[in-house]
């Protein structure tokens, strides 16, 4: 009873064998199998599902937004024995419409929606109604702790979770992710942001103006610390009042800054050598140029030295000094700082700037920008610029991500002109019109803006105005940019009924710096002879 | 005999093998049901302590805080000017520590603001 060698007890007992193994490494399979690839198994899902947007941090880790786990409710709308009585409860209990449900309820669909991102509690009181047919679907819905504070940088999101505006939807591509998603950290400083909201409600209310807005900007890193537009609106709300508004007036929008804008007339004059700041020009009662006559917005000496042009803010002073720089060294200054094309930010919001094209930029438009108008920009824009000249002449681009160092770019402006600037935007607030944005101790230089805004079909208004400050602290050597506008201003009994920028945005600026210099770790500069102990 | 002996020393040790084999997979499924709970209560905390910390940031926003310490407190936001850092708070010795320059510190203090003061135990027993 051989075969090959092998007896048939032989193959039976290799055959045995064989099964043997074979059973053993089934069992070695399925071990493997749970103990080592069905390890991600045991990981539970619902964190990844329910969290899908990364956190949001200002700069010191102090969060700004976040998203909280809720439920998606749906039903089953045949299990309701009364369904009107079931549309009552649910609406009562998640503050759906009733109607809504109830035409849902009596339909052929076999599943509805019953209300989306509904809290814990409200989840807990509709399973204690005892309804059967009723599911519960993890969701998110995005937080902001910071509510109206920091709604126009931040934006807000979608019921998706996708992001429909500010940051939110500019860094949509960092932030969206699961739980090991790492937050993202702003240079936002929440404690700046509440500051500005702060000063620019109670600047907004006393002088009843249509809106305001403000920003915080880091010269030398191009950081923006805060930045705020009024009216803003509630995120954590998804129902805007009659009140609110969701446009973002220092990003999105463009307006004539008017005075401010003298800053830069006098940058390039001074980067040209077209005039010194004690060069001494005729002001007049008017300035002819052709068929346009430019005049003063307040009574003007016969002679002003030019420091005393941009400290008074003459119009006819500055037009002069622009005259010299010419048309077209004049535009390609401002393209280089960045005021002829949009400004791109980490933020969607952005605008395009309103400037006279090359061919119709002629002596009067020169004269005119240079006392800025004839040109609009976003205040964002404006800022960015203003922070290139006085931080040594290089360029910045603002930026709502935290940075590590010094971020400016390309030299722009000649040192000596950064300097020789920011000693005139000292005197400015010494002796000119930016008195009131002055801070004992902190050097503040400045310029005052007061445009009178454009009519839709021409023309300007005379009575309604677009006032702002550009402040720098500290000003030898200047750390932070803070600019305020104010949108209509009126004026109050204290201020004799002036709406001026002196009258408006300037104090609210250097209320501004007051609080925030000392949180910012800016010494203070003050000799004070101390009694003998 | 020996062979039979032999087979069935294989046999029992298959069987003992597996007996093995199936207890560890078991323990390992098990163990698989207990991470999973472990696992989901881990997230459930987080989830929980998230919310938490979210809610905090809120009470603790600063307008808020600003607003309960006017109403409560009488506090007012006329004196930020006393702030200060601690490296520029002006010290008693000649010579300053670790190199630095002697500093100024805040001093300049605005006129007080009169603001309505209220005793905090009454303003807590409100």
């Amino acid at each position: 009873m051989t075969n090959g060698g092998m007896t048939l007890q032989q193959r039976r007992i290799v055959i045995g064998a064989l099964l043997c193994a074979a059973a053993f490494a089934l069992v070695e399979v399925r071990l493997v199998d749970l103990a080592l690839l069905k390890k991600g198994d045991a990981r539970t899902a619902s964190a990844a599902e329910v969290v899908s947007r990364a956190d949001i941090l200002d700069r010191s880790g102090a969060l700004l937004a976040r998203d909280l786990p809720v439920s998606d409710l749906y039903a089953r709308p045949h299990t309701f024995e009364d369904k009107r009585e079931a549309a009552h409860v649910l609406a009562a209990a998640t503050g759906a419409d009733e109607r809504r449900l109830l035409a849902l309820f009596d339909s052929r669909h076999p599943y509805v929606l019953v209300a989306r991102q509904i809290s814990a509690e409200q989840e807990a009181h509709v399973r204690a109604l005892g309804f059967d047919g009723l599911e519960f679907e993890p969701s998110a819905k995005r937080f902001y702790p910071g509510g109206r504070a920091t709604s126009q940088v931040l934006g807000v999101t979608d019921p998706d979770n996708n992001g429909l505006s500010g940051l939110e939807l500019g860094l949509d591509g960092k932030l969206k992710g699961n739980d090991q998603s790492p937050p993202v950290e702003t240079s936002l400083d929440m404690r700046v942001q509440f500051i500005l909201a702060d000063e620019l409600a109670k600047a907004r209310a006393t002088f009843a103006a249509k809106a305001a807005g403000g920003l915080v900007l880091d010269v030398n890193t191009g950081e923006v610390l805060g930045l705020i537009s009024l009216p803003d609106f509630d995120p954590n709300d998804r129902a805007l009042g009659p009140a609110d508004s969701q446009r973002n007036i220092i990003a999105q929008d463009v307006y004539e800054l008017g005075s401010i804008f003298k800053i830069f007339a006098f940058t390039l004059a001074l980067e040209d050598h077209t005039t010194n700041p004690d060069e001494v020009f005729p002001i007049g009662q008017g300035f002819k140029l052709g068929r346009f006559t430019i005049h003063e917005a307040e009574h003007m000496p016969a002679t002003l030295a030019a420091k005393d042009v941009l400290a008074r803010s003459s119009n006819i002073g500055t037009a002069q000094i622009a005259l010299r720089s010419g048309g077209a060294r004049q535009r390609v200054f401002l393209a280089r700082l960045g005021l002829l094309t949009p400004l791109r930010t980490e933020l969607p919001e952005q605008a395009r700037p309103l400037a006279p094209s090359p061919d119709h930029w002629g002596m009067v438009e020169t004269a005119t920008i240079g006392f800025g108008h004839g040109i609009s920009v976003s205040p964002l824009a404006f800022a960015a610029a203003a922070a290139t000249v006085v931080n040594g002449g290089r360029k910045i681009v603002p930026t709502f991500l935290k940075q590590s160092g010094d971020a400016r770019g390309e030299q722009l402006i000649k040192p000596e002109t950064s300097a020789a600037m920011r000693a005139l935007l000292r005197y400015v607030v010494t002796n000119g019109t930016g008195r009131s944005a002055d801070v004992p101790g902190y050097d503040v230089g400045g310029k005052t803006g007061s445009a009178e805004k454009t009519r839709a079909h021409g023309g300007y208004e005379a009575h309604k105005l677009v006032t702002s400050f550009c402040a720098v602290f500290p000003i030898a050597a200047p750390r932070y940019l803070v600019f305020v506008m104010l949108d209509e201003p009126h004026g109050t009994k204290e201020t004799g009924g002036f709406a001026l920028a002196a009258y408006t945005a300037a104090p609210a600026a250097g209320r501004v710096v007051a609080r925030i210099a000392p949180l910012l770790g800016i010494p203070q500069r003050i000799e004070v002879a101390r009694e003998n102990s | 005999m020996l062979v039979r002996l032999v087979n069935f020393l294989c046999v029992a040790i298959i069987g003992m093998t597996v007996l093995a084999n199936y207890r560890i997979s078991e323990q390992t499924r098990l163990a698989g049901i207990e991470l999973r709970a472990t696992n989901r209560q881990i997230a459930e905390d987080r989830a929980a302590t998230a919310v938490l910390e979210a809610k905090w940031e809120q009470l603790a926003e600063p307008s808020r805080v600003q607003a309960m310490a006017q109403a409560k407190l009488g506090m007012n936001d006329g004196a930020t000017l006393q702030l200060s850092a601690l490296e520029l708070l002006p010290r008693h010795e000649d010579a300053p520590l670790g190199n630095t320059e002697v500093q100024q510190a805040s001093v300049d203090i605005p006129a007080p603001v009169s603001p309505k003061v209220v005793r905090v135990s009454d303003a807590i027993g409100k």
